[in-house]
């Protein structure tokens, strides 16, 4: 594989956790390689390792054991301040509870980021407004978070996710907190972004209806990465 | 059960809880230890005024406080001294004879108070033989007197040189008497330094003739605060021939300055409450806003309304119970450690060097029904502010509480996008306050109260300094005093100015001079067919006198001095009370001419004039100046020239000018600061005070700040740590800490500086009348009971701003903790 296509590599990782001064394995010795264009769900029963592998590879949480590259970068090598670059510039987070900065307003939230990597007024109003139509939010753009449903809001999640421009971007079941049509509708959008602008997705999720829209499915059992096959999709 | 979930909850969010604790007991702390230091400063005051020399009660025949001659002599003390003794709340009592005598080495002599005491017993009463710094203290009947060192320095004698006594015995005859001095003491109070002379029982005894006889029995008792009890239960058992003063009456100035601190305590306690209660309620109501969707399940899960409305209080309880003990440690902890080793107050030496009784250094005093009254207080406002709340949470709809949907609805809208100009940060952080708006407005008004305290605070100090020195330079001194160097120590008439008309032309020209006018000056004798008094002469110029001074407009009865009224003399009321004077009858005067011949003269009283206080009114009387001149021979000659400058801010400068540009061999200028010493150090000393209290006061509001900071970075936690997921930089979020902190104190100081200077505003106008406080109190010239706050940028413009730099300070420590956040568990907090 060339470096190229691989946008994460995750060699032997572990990550042990103290809980009430008992060691917990979240992770043992986790192997797996995210392609460019990637459209793939880790799956796995609750408690197999899947948010930490996510957390992980963005860069949020370090391993006990094993390394992690993204973009050709070692995560283990990356100073704090640098780490927080790699996210700015090259990750984007979507969340289970949406998590969207409740005092902006949705194009603000989707400009947060762009306006972080010191992006123009202009080129980063032009992208925002453009994405927001694109995930079906025009006319919503000045609405703070309290003010749209969860499905909107969390499209404002994913918009503010690519807005930067990603190498990758990483959610953490996204669909939990939302009905299945509204599920199955932002499903749609990400894969279309994924198609047009070949945009890297993966996804945690136990939502079947995600797994059915995946190209890659990677499953985790016991801090390990059991299977990693092609999708139904 | 409920005990046991409210107290489960309180350990739940341990921050909060923290957070809440601290605040209630650093407001408990600064209130005990503050209290505590205006306590033992009484305290200190009343114990060395009392303990030097005045005893805590003492006992005469009835008459002798007000009229104190040897005519009032217990001629058989000793059985009054053995029923004094029985009494259960006497410590220890001993005999006195004491009279007035003319001490005299070589040229310099001084009317002074003779005291004969017994050493042994008036050790177990008063403690001047500990305050003996030259020499040996009494012994026995071992001959010799015990001075004061501004005595000792008035009439130039050091220990083993001799003083000469003389005085009036009490059988009418003239007594004189050459005795040694044995030792010099030093009280730091001038009336015991300067006038008071001590020598054993029987040498005074002999040298009024009055063998067996005292004049008073002094006192000291098991337990001082019984002082009331004690007395009554004394004059009941001794009867009708005898009085019975306790040290309020012995020491009228010590009375006052007492009143004076407790007056000023009140009024600093009742800031305080204000600032305490608003950082207090900060916690406590936040602490239960935040949990609506909590409360919105247990209401979903069956609780009943009454339950919940229980439980928050309950949790209310509990944390106020955990402040209390925590605030009561550290307070009386605190407290008690200064009680111990004292607070060193001594760089403040200038303030403290003539407040009655009180040394550099002040010990603060734990009080139990202090801490109880106290404590109650913060109890109850705590209780109070979750009530509240907890009163509205009990009534949430559950499923609006546990959507969120109760904040929602009453957040503030902010219609437009983003402006480009604004910092993104700075934007978050202004629309974060509007975000929840209750808790910014409860934010506001805990710091807005803190800075409208301390402005109304200093607003009535500098008030009652203005009001207090400005009076008191124009009853009596004006601003400042052209005098020959040595005058003021005896008032000598020798000490006078030739040509005082040239200078006088001089003066009134000279830049920055309002008003001058001449005054001559001297120690005379008052006498009236019924009694002499002594008292201090000043002749005076009316015409020029009105320029400089507004004696003339505190008359009461008659008219005020005219010039040329040569024949009239105008007298304070307490001196014609005292000399059973009435409009129109005459009063002969005897002083010292500068000749060293003695001077007499009759006057009529054609105005009585009647100041704040009593000891004024008592002392002075005034004649036209030719009248004075006459009287002690002094030609043209006057004692002194006195100034109104134009405006007494400027006072060092023109005194400066004043000095550099006249050219008078053996005059000086003399501020007011020097003639009015007493005035001058409780003004230094109140000062000191005031800062004291500033510096509580602006910890108190600090920390009540950095608390809520605190609280409110904890309860976005989450949101941090969302930003720091997206690529936000550490710096950021403690910039946007740190600005939403500015934002809130700068709106806390609009608002807080706004109504501090309304109400000093109208109170400067209303005035506050603290006159029943000070009622039946003689007060030094000048101190009023109405008291207009005014306001000085000086003084009220630097605690603000250090309060906004301390502010953003103390909120560097939660926006630290924001940035340090961990992004994975700050994602999952809940």
């Amino acid at each position: 594989m060339s470096a190229s296509a691989t946008v994460a590599r995750v060699e032997g990782v572990t990550r042990t956790y103290r809980q009430d001064g008992i060691a917990v394995d979240a992770l043992r010795g986790a192997n797996l390689e995210i392609r460019k264009g990637d459209f793939a769900v880790l799956v796995g029963p609750s408690g197999s390792g899947k948010t930490t592998l996510l957390n992980l590879i963005g860069g949020l949480d370090t391993p006990t054991e094993g390394r992690i590259w993204i973009a050709g970068s070692e995560l283990g090598r990356l100073s704090k301040a640098e780490l927080s670059q790699l996210r700015l510039r090259k990750i984007g987070f979507v969340f289970q509870e949406f998590n969207l900065i409740p005092v902006l307003s949705a194009l603000e939230n989707v400009e947060f980021v762009m306006l972080l990597q010191g992006r123009s007024e202009l080129q980063r109003r032009a992208r925002a407004l453009t994405l927001l139509k694109e995930l079906g939010l025009e006319g919503l753009e000045q609405r703070r978070p309290n003010a749209l449903s969860g499905g909107q809001q969390q499209r404002v999640a994913v918009a503010r996710a690519v807005a930067a421009e990603p190498t990758i971007v990483l959610l953490d079941e996204p669909t939990a907190n939302l009905d299945s049509k509204t599920g199955g509708a932002l499903m749609d959008v990400m894969r279309r972004l994924n198609e047009d602008q070949g945009i890297t997705f993966v996804f945690s999720t136990h939502d079947p209806m995600v797994v059915e829209r995946a190209r890659r499915v990677i499953r985790i059992k016991d801090g390990q990465v059991e299977a990693d096959e092609a999708g139904n999709a | 059960m409920l005990f046991a979930l409210a107290w489960r909850n309180v350990l739940r969010n341990r921050r909060r809880s923290v957070i809440t604790v601290a605040s209630i007991a650093i407001g408990l702390a600064a209130m005990t230890f503050l209290w505590g230091f205006v306590d033992g400063m009484n305290r200190q005051m009343v114990e060395n005024t009392t303990r030097f020399f005045a005893g805590d009660m003492q006992i005469h025949l009835k008459g002798y406080h007000d009229d104190p001659t040897l005519d009032s002599t217990m001629v058989e003390a000793a059985p009054v001294l053995r029923a004094v003794r029985e009494d259960a709340a006497v410590a220890a009592a001993s005999l006195r004879l004491e009279g007035k005598a003319l001490a005299s080495s070589g040229d310099k002599s001084r009317g002074v108070r003779l005291v004969g005491v017994m050493p042994d017993e008036e050790a177990l009463v008063t403690t001047l033989s500990g305050a003996v710094v030259q020499g040996e203290p009494l012994a026995g009947a071992a001959r010799g007197v015990l001075i004061g060192e501004k005595l000792a320095a008035a009439l130039k004698v050091k220990p083993g040189e001799d003083l000469v006594f003389i005085g009036q015995g009490y059988d009418g005859s003239v007594s004189s008497g050459r005795f040694p001095v044995r030792g010099v003491y030093r009280t730091k109070i001038d009336e015991l330094d300067g006038f008071v002379a001590v020598m054993p029982l029987a040498t005074v005894r002999e040298f009024y003739a009055a063998p067996g006889g005292a004049t008073a029995i002094a006192v000291r008792l098991r337990d001082r605060d019984g002082l009331g009890a004690a007395r009554a239960g004394i004059a009941a058992s001794l009867g009708q021939r005898y009085e019975v003063l306790g040290w309020p009456s012995l020491l009228p100035m010590v009375a006052v300055s007492v009143r004076f601190h407790e007056v000023v305590g009140y009024v600093v306690l009742l800031v305080f409450f204000v600032v305490v209660a608003a950082a207090v309620a900060n916690p406590v109501l936040m602490a239960v806003l935040e949990r609506t969707r909590e409360f919105g399940i247990m209401l979903a899960l069956g609780m009943s309304q009454p339950r919940l409305l229980s439980l928050v209080l309950l949790e209310a309880m509990l944390l106020g119970l955990a402040g209390l003990l925590v605030g009561n440690t550290v307070g009386l902890a605190t407290t008690a450690y200064f009680g111990q080793f004292g607070i060193d107050l001594g760089a403040f030496e200038s303030g403290m060097r003539t407040m009655p009784g009180l040394s550099d250094v002040v010990y603060p005093v734990v009080r139990a029904d202090r801490s109880a009254m106290l404590s109650a207080f913060i109890f109850v406002i705590a209780c109070l502010m979750a009530w509240y709340p907890a009163a509205k949470a009990a009534r949430l709809d559950p499923v609006q509480a546990i959507r969120g949907l109760v904040r929602a609805g009453k957040t503030w809208r902010h219609a437009g996008p983003a402006s480009a100009r604004w910092p993104v940060f700075m934007l978050i952080a202004a629309r974060n306050l509007l975000r929840n708006p209750r808790r910014s407005l409860i934010v506001i008004g805990g710091t807005a109260s803190g800075i409208l305290g301390f402005v109304f605070m200093l607003g009535f100090f500098d008030g009652f300094f203005e009001q207090t020195i400005e009076n008191s330079t124009r009853y009596l001194t004006g601003h400042v005093q052209l005098e020959r160097s040595g005058f003021r120590q005896d008032l000598a008439p020798e000490l006078s100015i030739d040509q005082p008309q040239m200078l006088l032309e001089q003066l009134r020209r000279a830049p920055g001079v309002a008003a001058a006018a001449p005054r001559v000056q001297t120690q005379a004798l008052a006498s009236t067919a019924a009694k002499s008094e002594g008292i201090v002469l000043i002749g005076i110029d009316p015409p020029s006198e009105r320029g400089v001074t507004f004696i003339d407009r505190t008359i009461v009865q008659g008219k005020a001095l005219a010039a040329g009224a040569g024949r009239e003399v105008m007298i304070g009321r307490k001196l014609a009370e005292k000399l059973k004077l009435r409009l129109g009858e005459k009063m002969v005067v005897m002083a010292q001419a500068a000749d060293g011949q003695l001077g007499t003269a009759a006057y009529r009283v054609s105005g009585i004039f009647a100041t704040e206080s009593a000891s004024f009114d008592g002392a002075f009387a005034f004649v036209t100046l030719p009248a004075a001149q006459r009287l002690l021979g002094l030609g043209a000659r006057v004692s002194t020239l006195n100034i109104r400058l134009e405006d007494r801010s400027r006072l060092v400068s023109t005194v400066a000018a004043l000095r550099a540009s006249f050219d008078a061999p053996g005059l000086v200028f003399v501020p007011w600061q020097e003639l009015l010493p007493q005035l001058e150090e409780m003004v230094e000393f109140s000062r000191v005070f005031a800062n004291i209290l500033l510096v509580l006061l602006l910890l108190v509001v600090a920390t009540a700040i950095m608390n809520t900071v605190f609280m409110a970075v904890a309860e976005r936690t989450r949101e941090f740590g969302v930003m720091m997921a997206l690529g936000t930089p550490p710096a950021a979020i403690r910039r946007m800490v740190v600005y939403e902190t500015l934002v809130l104190l700068v709106l806390a100081s609009l608002t807080g500086y706004g109504l501090g200077s309304a109400l000093v505003g109208y109170l400067g106008v209303a005035g506050i009348d603290l006159s029943g406080f000070f009622r039946d109190f003689p007060a030094i010239p000048g101190i009023t009971g109405i008291i207009y706050p005014q306001l000085f940028a000086a003084t009220v413009v630097p605690p603000g701003i250090a309060l906004l730099v301390a502010g953003v300070l103390v909120s560097l420590v939660p926006a630290n903790r924001a940035a340090r956040l961990d992004p994975v568990a700050a994602i999952r907090h809940v």
